[in-house]
């Protein structure tokens, strides 16, 4: 069996004969940190990546349609996310000054409309259809219930391995007592033989003794 | 046939030994934290929900700073009014006194002088700014609104906007917070600068001074009925932060029923599994020092 690094550079991928044996390994802790690599953590890091890419395309739209506090077109708030993969990670705020917020809705200083427009997207359908918060404390839940589940079931098979090394234990282990009485009942018969060789000892020596005298 | 046991017993009672001491450690950190929800994992459906009620607790506060900031601008802005409304008040009297036909021309221009002075007081008053912005240019807030122009039919330009602004005072409930100078001051329906100036222009001329006398009166009724909105704006305020400290307080007990722990409780499953721990403890020094047959044999 030879071992090569897997993408991830964490886990090692276990080759056979030169196959690569990784999709055949569904079971044990090492099934499931293959499953929590390549399924469960890629699917949550997807589901960040679609929060904040959403968030960040629908803040630099509204973001655009306003003016900044020196009167000129609003920009990108965001710096715009080039894919949905990697948004989350790679979300940064692309203005430094506070007079670039595009607050105003009329281009003049003093008008808060796109501000509000802007903290209204907190409660629009912007994330598949879902407010950002819905979408995040949809996303808490699913989390919590992956983990809560996997605990069930490593309880639940913790206690099956339990009773099957207790059947296991009461088929083919070792009791003392169960040796003791062993022991004592092999010992009797063993005195019990000994007694008998001792018998038809002393039996062939008074038959020889009676063929001397006679 | 009598059925055979485990003859090991050491992997059950470790396994329960681990059991209780999961049992302590949650209980330890529900009474240390004062939570029963730690991780997403201890109750999925409550944590999502914790999260939304974070969310809108969040929003509250944030709603209440706005508020506060708000209050202490209408508060300003109320106060300015009233300063205006007292300068008017004055400029009435002016007028009606210098209505009076026994003045002499050098009482006449002592009083267009002193009425030159309110109209300046309250040109001042319009041109009111409150942390560096101007209150009375609509939204233009770094714009100064109000200037004196002879090539005005009034005498003013107005260099504002008429935009107002709006602002959330709870979810789902806006209202306008500003109006516009224009509306306050060189409204057509009674022109407080425009009409001060007429006053003066009459008393210096003596002539059309009840005319200008009445322009003034209408302008001031129309200068404090606008003065109301702001009272209004400040009751709202109260009312709004009102609801938003009493949402806070059903949030913060919600947050508790959802994820608070009952300590009476936690107390209790600490010392169920203390108690459960020690008994296993006990039972295991015991049984595995029981004497055995070959033991008994000795």
């Amino acid at each position: 069996m030879s071992l090569s690094e897997a993408s991830a550079s964490i886990f090692f991928r276990k080759y056979s004969h030169g196959v690569d044996i990784t999709p055949a390994i569904t079971a044990g802790s090492l099934g499931g940190l293959i499953q929590a690599r390549d399924q469960t953590i890629p699917n949550v890091l997807t589901q960040l990546d679609t929060l904040a890419y959403n968030l960040e395309t629908a803040f630099n739209t509204q973001s655009r349609a306003g003016f900044d506090a020196n009167g000129n077109p609003g920009a990108n708030f965001f710096v715009p996310p080039a894919t949905l993969a990697g948004a989350a990670s790679s979300i940064a705020v692309a203005i430094s000054d506070p007079n670039l917020v595009a607050a105003s809705s009329d281009g003049s200083v003093g008008s808060n409309g796109n501000a509000q427009a802007l903290a209204n997207l907190q409660n629009s359908a912007i994330v598949n259809g879902q407010t950002p918060f819905n979408f995040y404390s949809n996303l808490a839940f699913q989390i919590g219930n992956d983990v809560s589940k996997a605990q069930s079931e490593q309880q639940a098979v913790g206690l099956l391995q339990q009773q099957l090394q207790d059947q296991r234990g009461a088929i083919s282990g070792v009791s003392l007592d169960e040796e003791a009485v062993n022991l004592i009942r092999l010992q009797g018969a063993y005195e019990a033989s000994s007694n008998v060789v001792n018998v038809v000892n002393q039996l062939l020596t008074t038959t020889l003794n009676m063929s001397v005298v006679g | 046939m009598s059925v055979r046991i485990n003859p090991d017993p050491s992997t059950d009672l470790l396994a329960a030994i681990a059991l209780n001491r999961q049992a302590q450690n949650t209980a330890l950190q529900q009474l240390s934290s004062g939570r029963s929800v730690n991780q997403l994992s201890d109750n999925p459906a409550a944590a999502s929900e914790d999260v939304l009620n974070h969310v809108q607790t969040n929003q509250d506060t944030q709603l209440l700073q706005n508020l506060s900031s708000l209050t202490s601008q209408g508060q300003a802005i109320d106060s300015t009014l009233n300063s205006a409304v007292q300068a008017v008040t004055q400029a009435i009297s002016l007028g009606v006194e210098g209505a009076n036909g026994t003045l002499s021309n050098a009482d006449r221009q002592a009083i267009a002088g002193e009425l030159i002075g309110i109209r300046d007081q309250v040109l001042g008053l319009a041109n009111q700014t409150y942390q560096g912005n101007y209150v009375f240019s609509g939204t233009a807030t770094s714009t100064q609104p109000f200037v004196l122009d002879n090539a005005q039919p009034d005498g003013v330009k107005y260099n504002g906007n008429a935009n107002v602004n709006t602002n959330q005072m709870s979810p789902g409930q806006k209202i306008a917070v500003n109006l516009p100078g224009s509306q306050i001051f060189t409204n057509p329906s009674g022109d407080v600068l425009g009409a001060l100036n007429g006053l003066i222009t009459a008393v210096q001329t003596n002539s059309g001074l009840a005319a200008a006398s009445a322009n003034l009166d209408k302008a001031f009724t129309l200068l404090t009925t606008q003065r109301v909105f702001y009272g209004n704006a400040l009751n709202q305020f109260q009312s709004a932060q009102t609801f938003l400290n009493s949402d806070k307080t059903q949030l913060a007990q919600q947050e508790n029923s959802l994820v608070g722990a009952d300590l009476a409780t936690s107390i209790t499953n600490f010392e169920q599994a203390t108690t459960a721990t020690n008994a296993i403890l006990n039972a295991t020094n015991q049984i595995l020092t029981t004497l055995n047959l070959l033991n008994y044999l000795k």
